[in-house]
């Protein structure tokens, strides 16, 4: 729960993760449990996402998260160290700011981003966000799970905003 | 026709026997099909087949004595007890392999009919028909080790296009914008099919011990045939409707389909050209204009994504196992040396080129604009086909026959 400012203007947020945070995603991943139908009717999805803020951690430093899913759910969500990162099928690698202003586009209309702010418009001259792989094949599963991906990343729509972004 | 080579008794067998075989008679012909043709059928059939009609006695007089032979019931040479057990997702195909005598996947097999890989057949070899069309043997020549996988992903994602495409909001954009947008699915719904009558060619081709793979190729039919439908659909929903075809990449759609062998065809369509569409879907996101072209491109991206990773792993398959790898290597270069010809056919098309630069840009005012995102595209393409290449074992920069960034100077 979050208070801001102390006199009749006051708002509550509640269960507004911060952001970058693995509860961030956490919250990602619980709404992808209850949209179970939906994730469905997309079908399986097998991979192991990192997404790495190339400015998100303490003074600037890098903050990579690893994201495991499996099946219909996420099985696991932790930190892992930029020397780690060639260890997932496919890193989405951005900086706080690009982060931002797509979560910001994604709320802004309902969870529906415009055509520049989904993750394959944004990343696929390489720049402002960046997915790339250590193996072709691993890259190809963010092509694959697209779909699920996107509408994985949509549901932020509905995580109230928090110190730090997100 | 059987019944006339066999022996006759005293109990009516053969006229049973006749009378079982007429019943089994293809269906009526129609009037279209060949005399000469029909006739040529039933001399092989009797010249041939007598050994179909030898069961068929033994069964029927089998019946008529009343007795029963219940030899399916003898176990001793079946893998018995061997139980296969569902993951958390249901009973994959992948589970059903883990038994090792259900899922070793033979290197070469002399099975060329029906009789499905575990099960107790050896023992009927000499009573076996032989299908002349499986003429391929060798795992190596279709193998991939992701098939299995990519199947169950296949069936697990596969969507529709009547009812996924929010086709009620699609939303007039102008005159250029429109008549690109029909060229361009003009272009993908003349393609897609190849990658359906590719893989159909082979499939028939290919013995059933490597049943994995046909059910594999067969997605892709299924997801070819959704493509064609979806570009097809998008060309009409805006009133414009289908443009002009392309002779030149009609000749590299011939030359995809007429490949030699699977693994150079599957090379050709899944990592070439296969991969060419999946960098045009991905940009999607910039040539569409609406929602409803974003969701079909994306959608088609999903399923072409599945095919290059086939086709990526096929070839190292057959890379790996080759007996002579150097040769085969050397085979391959010469092949893609005439193949990587389709990327530049597609890329030069002024039928492709354009209507993607007419988007990219905004509008014909500024396709000189959108041939910059076409030249990113470009790039993106050649260096993507050769990052699978390598992933292959198949490293092809030092020998690519294709400009890496797209041969343009503007003229203005």
């Amino acid at each position: 729960m979050t208070a801001t400012g102390t006199g009749p203007d006051t708002v509550i947020t509640l269960d507004a993760p911060p952001f970058p945070s693995l509860e961030w995603f956490a919250e990602l991943a619980r709404q992808m449990d209850q949209q179970h139908d939906e994730f469905n009717r997309m079908g399986t999805i097998d991979c192991s996402m990192a997404v790495c803020l190339l400015d998100g951690g303490p003074d600037h430093t890098p903050w990579c998260a690893r994201i495991d899913f499996e099946e219909l759910t996420v099985r696991q969500i932790r930190l892992i160290s930029v020397e780690d990162l060639g260890s997932v099928d496919f890193v989405v690698e951005t900086d706080l700011a690009t982060w931002n202003d797509m979560v910001a586009n994604i709320t802004a209309n309902g969870g529906r981003p415009d055509l520049h702010h989904t993750l394959n418009g944004l990343s696929l001259p390489g720049t402002p966000i960046r997915v790339w792989s250590s193996d072709p094949l691993g890259r190809d599963m963010f092509f694959r799970y697209n779909q699920t991906l996107q509408r994985f990343i949509d549901n932020c729509a509905s995580i109230p905003p928090a110190a730090g972004g997100g | 026709m059987i019944s006339a080579t066999a022996p006759h008794d005293e109990d009516g067998v053969t006229t049973m026997t006749a009378n079982t075989l007429a019943s089994l008679a293809a269906p009526p012909l129609e009037a279209s099909i060949d005399e000469e043709a029909l006739a040529a059928y039933e001399a092989k059939f009797r010249g041939h087949y007598q050994i179909w009609g030898t069961l068929l006695e033994e069964n029927l007089d089998r019946l008529g004595k009343g007795s029963f032979s219940l030899h399916w019931t003898d176990t001793s040479q079946a893998h018995w007890g061997t139980r296969a057990r569902p993951s958390s997702r249901g009973m994959t195909s992948i589970d059903i392999n883990r038994p090792k005598a259900y899922g070793t996947i033979p290197e070469h097999t002399e099975q060329r009919n029906f009789a499905p890989r575990g099960s107790i057949r050896d023992q009927y070899a000499d009573r076996m028909p032989t299908i002349d069309a499986y003429d391929v043997l060798d795992k190596k020549d279709v193998w991939a080790d992701n098939a299995v996988t990519l199947y169950e992903e296949a069936k697990s994602r596969q969507w529709n296009s009547t009812t996924d495409i929010p086709w009620t909001e699609l939303e007039p954009a102008g005159e250029d914008l429109e008549i690109a947008a029909c060229q361009l699915a003009t272009f993908l719904t003349e393609v897609e099919f190849v990658a359906g009558d590719f893989p159909a060619r082979w499939i028939y081709r290919t013995a059933p011990d490597f049943f994995e793979i046909k059910s594999f190729l067969v997605t892709q039919m299924m997801d070819e045939a959704r493509h064609m439908e979806v570009f097809r659909k998008r060309a009409l929903a805006g009133g414009g409707g289908l443009l002009h075809a392309s002779p030149a990449f009609e000749w590299a759609l011939k030359a995809i389909l007429e490949s030699p062998t699977h693994t150079q065809g599957t090379f050709l369509l899944n990592v070439l050209g296969e991969g060419l569409v999946l960098s045009l879907f991905r940009a999607g996101e910039y040539l569409a204009k609406t929602h409803v072209d974003k969701e079909i491109f994306r959608l088609c991206m999903q399923d072409e994504a599945r095919h290059v990773s086939y086709g990526t792993m096929e070839l190292k398959g057959f890379l790996d196992a080759a007996p002579d790898r150097e040769q085969a290597l050397e085979s391959m270069h010469r092949f893609a040396d005439l193949g990587e010809q389709i990327i530049l056919t597609a890329l030069s098309d002024p039928g492709v080129l354009e209507p993607m630069a007419v988007l990219m840009g905004g509008g014909l005012k500024h396709i000189d604009k959108g041939m910059e995102g076409a030249g990113l595209i470009w790039s993106t393409i050649v260096e993507e086909y050769l990052q699978r290449c390598d992933r292959a074992g198949f490293h092809r920069r030092e020998r690519l026959t294709i400009p890496t960034t797209m041969p343009w100077v503007s003229a203005s």
